[in-house]
């Protein structure tokens, strides 16, 4: 049986070596792919986020606001409204993310003691702005409104020890962990490159037999492995981890460096993560391949399987917020364990102990691709059995 | 043109999608089931109660009153409680919060004493949106508690209560999130991912049926029966999913937004117009980029990988002029891009006319493009069959 493995392992490479669908899936379609996410968020964070200015004040202090505005490093003002513009004729002509309108007699009222408010429209059509607007917004004010505050407080009689713990007495302290440049490319890139490689490891593994069968080889195959189905999968397996792990090392290997994306974890703990998600993969894979005979129904299903993968892991929205029933389908596709694991060390560093429950997880759908295997070996025990024996009689 | 042989095709095209099973799942079933799947995951439009832990050093009545604030905002559920930053270390690394909250000893008597009073907060940001609540909720109610203690500097120095309050906060920010008022996720990225769903599952439909004309060797009949006309040939294919797409989108206007509870600002009639056009471009480039494919399963195979790259170069989850040039280029030779912003501008907006007209003209441009890039492809096509159809037996 151990040579017999090389030889089906031997045989599988070659196989999917000469095959368009493998050069299509390994090759053009991961270079292609993971090349142009890399480019589009290759700037990585959001800096200049560009914003109008409306100052129907015009004073000293609306001007001081102002510059503030333009000091801060995520803000670009490209443009200075006047009375005659209208608040979505600004937002859609000269692309602004955000309008800040300065109220007449601002100064004045800061002198009378009379609350003024900065009115701050954000375009949130996309939150990405949004998000980003209203934390600028809050600090430049806040900065601000303390510093009047303070300017207030000074002729009532303060003790300058005392002056921060009055007008901010709670000081948070804020440490972020995992990501903590809020870089877009460190974010995304990892998560929408390994569902790539969970869909392609899939679609891959769904034609190991359907693909054999159509094409009269599986007889060949039968005889490679001295009908021995064990033999016959063990060998495949091996082939089509070898094709998933280059994938993994291209990801990690020249991907990442390219694009500077650090990995802060335990190259081990990941590597072993890796290898069990490419196993259940290809398993799964095996079980639709060994299950459905037509190769095209068998990809159908591997599509609507893994499809919603990303949507679903709760990377961009957390499956806790999402309907009982989304979230249990969550719960069925092996890449949202992966995913925890994987950020788990590939961001926050965790020790491999923490990744344990997503390693149970992931060994449960290598239990359901062993048994979607069997099952698939029940249904077509004519074809894989017995037709392939006949033929070698 | 000829509408006789438009109408043999076109009850043709349909024959093939009603009889091969995985053009149908594409066209009929994906849609809908994709609609209701991915669409239903967002249906709570926002996260709430993100669970957040605490270590609490200080244990007093200042402390817990600090935390029972932040519980009670509406997106922070503080769900673990721990003993030491040891103990809390581990429960962040397992992903059972997603923030911690660290109140140091001295906590009570610092913000009694008018001290600054430092509070950690430490922030899983592997997932943006989690990260950002949190942070976005403690800050609030820390500036509540920098209100009131300023609020009571004034009081003590015999300003009175209604004055004090005025001047705490002399100059607020208020924002407006303009278009999507609650920020949230749901409203954001719901229409495109509709709008998407519809134009991939067009895509892999059709495609697998170009590529199944070539592969079965029916493009041949399919020339001759369309006399060799591109207008014949080419209404008559593409009909069906016209008229099939047409009718998914009025579905999707007139149910599945608003059960969405989606906007629809702007005319219908130029909705249906504008999105008919972008279809029809969709159509044709469709059309010609699946003529290159001579195998269904291989053309699946890649259609099925161009959703999140179609989808991201668009700029609708990122901003558009940060992406690199040559992308920005390339992504305005999609439909999709000036499709996405029309919609924004005029379903989400609701903005005038003429603030959208450059996106029209823009489709109607890719739409000329497309169409001259399906007539050369016909052309040569044709000339191979011919070619073909001339060389003796």
């Amino acid at each position: 049986m151990k040579w017999s493995v090389y030889h089906i392992f031997k045989r599988e490479m070659k196989r999917l070596s000469r095959q368009k669908s493998t050069r299509n899936l390994f090759i053009i379609i991961p270079v292609a792919v993971f090349i142009l996410l890399g480019l589009i968020y290759s700037e990585g964070a959001l800096r200049e986020v560009s914003i109008a200015v409306y100052d129907n004040d015009n004073s000293e202090l609306s001007r001081t606001y102002i510059r503030s505005l333009e000091a801060s490093p995520n803000l670009d003002v490209i443009y200075y409204m006047s009375s005659e513009d209208d608040l979505e004729t600004v937002f859609v002509e000269n692309e602004v993310q955000g309008i800040f309108y300065i109220p007449k007699d601002f100064y004045k009222d800061v002198l009378k003691g009379i609350p003024v408010d900065v009115k701050i429209y954000t375009n949130s059509t996309n939150i990405v702005f949004g998000n980003l607007l209203y934390r600028l917004a809050t600090e430049v004010t806040q900065l601000m409104s303390a510093a009047v505050v303070v300017k207030n407080m000074a002729p009532l009689g303060i003790n300058p020890d005392k002056i921060l713990g009055t007008v901010m007495p709670i000081d948070v302290n804020t440490k972020v962990l995992g990501n903590p440049q809020y870089n877009y490319i460190y974010y995304l890139l990892p998560g929408l490159a390994t569902v790539l490689i969970q869909m392609i490891l899939f679609f891959a593994a769904s034609q190991a037999f359907n693909n054999e069968w159509k094409l009269k080889t599986y007889t060949d195959l039968y005889a490679t492995a001295n009908g021995n189905i064990l033999t016959m999968i063990l060998g495949k397996y091996l082939a089509y981890l070898v094709f998933g792990l280059s994938l993994c090392g291209f990801l990690f290997a020249v991907v990442f460096p390219v694009f500077g994306i650090p990995i802060y974890g335990n190259i081990g703990s990941l590597l072993v993560l890796l290898l069990l998600f490419l196993t259940v993969n290809i398993f799964l894979g095996f079980g639709i391949s060994l299950l459905f005979k037509d190769e095209i129904i068998a990809l159908d299903i591997a599509i609507f399987y893994n499809s919603p993968a990303f949507v679903f892991s709760g990377f961009t929205f957390p499956i806790w917020a999402m309907p009982w029933f989304n979230s249990l389908y969550a719960q069925v596709i092996p890449y949202t364990h992966f995913l925890t694991g994987f950020l788990k060390i590939y961001q926050l560093n965790t020790p491999f102990k923490f990744i344990l429950p997503e390693i149970e997880k992931l060994f449960i759908f290598l239990v359901i691709g062993v048994v979607i295997i069997s099952i698939g070996l029940i249904i077509n025990r004519k074809i894989i059995f017995l037709q392939p024996k006949m033929s070698t009689i | 043109m000829n509408l006789k042989l438009i109408w043999i095709l076109l009850k043709k095209e349909a024959s093939l999608v009603y009889n091969d099973h995985s053009i149908l799942l594409a066209l009929l079933a994906a849609p809908l089931l994709y609609f209701a799947l991915m669409g239903s995951t967002y249906f709570n439009k926002d996260e709430e109660e993100v669970s957040v832990g605490i270590v609490d050093l200080d244990n007093s009545q200042s402390s817990k009153s600090f935390l029972n604030k932040i519980n009670a905002t509406q997106k922070i559920n503080i769900t673990h409680s721990y003993i030491n930053l040891a103990e809390a270390k581990n429960g962040f690394y397992s992903f059972d919060v997603q923030g911690l909250i660290h109140i140091p000893k001295g906590f009570e008597e610092k913000l009694i004493a008018h001290q600054s009073t430092p509070i950690g907060l430490i922030l899983n940001n592997s997932k943006f949106l989690s990260s950002n609540d949190i942070n976005k909720a403690v800050n609030l109610v820390a500036m509540e508690y920098a209100e009131n203690s300023r609020q009571q500097f004034f009081q003590s120095k015999g300003i009175n209560p209604s004055l004090a309050t005025l001047k705490a906060q002399p100059i607020t920010a208020q924002i407006n999130a303009v278009y999507n008022p609650t920020n949230n996720y749901g409203n954001f990225l719901l229409p495109a991912l509709f709008i998407l769903i519809l134009h991939q599952t067009l895509l892999i439909g059709m495609s697998e049926s170009v590529a199944h004309d070539r592969e079965n060797n029916v493009l041949k009949s399919n020339f001759e029966e369309s006399n060799y006309s591109f207008l014949n040939y080419i209404l008559g294919k593409t009909s069906f999913y016209l008229l099939l797409y047409f009718a998914y989108m009025l579905l999707t206007f007139f149910v599945v937004f608003p059960v969405f509870d989606l906007p629809l600002n702007g005319s219908f009639f130029t909705l249906i117009m504008v999105s008919f056009l972008f279809f029809m471009a969709t159509i044709l480039y469709g059309w010609f980029v699946s003529s290159f494919f001579k195998s269904q399963v291989r053309v699946m195979e890649i259609m099925a990988f161009t959703s999140y790259p179609v989808f991201l170069i668009t700029g609708i989850t990122w901003s558009f002029k940060d992406m690199p040039l040559v992308l920005q280029y390339v992504s305005n030779l999609i439909p999709l891009k000036p499709y996405f912003s029309f919609l924004k501008k005029q379903t989400v907006m609701g903005v005038d006319s003429h603030l959208y007209n450059s996106e029209i003209i823009h489709i109607l441009l890719l739409l000329l493009f497309g169409y001259v890039a399906a007539l050369l492809r016909f052309y040569y096509l044709k000339n191979r069959v011919l070619e073909l159809k001339s060389k003796p037996i």
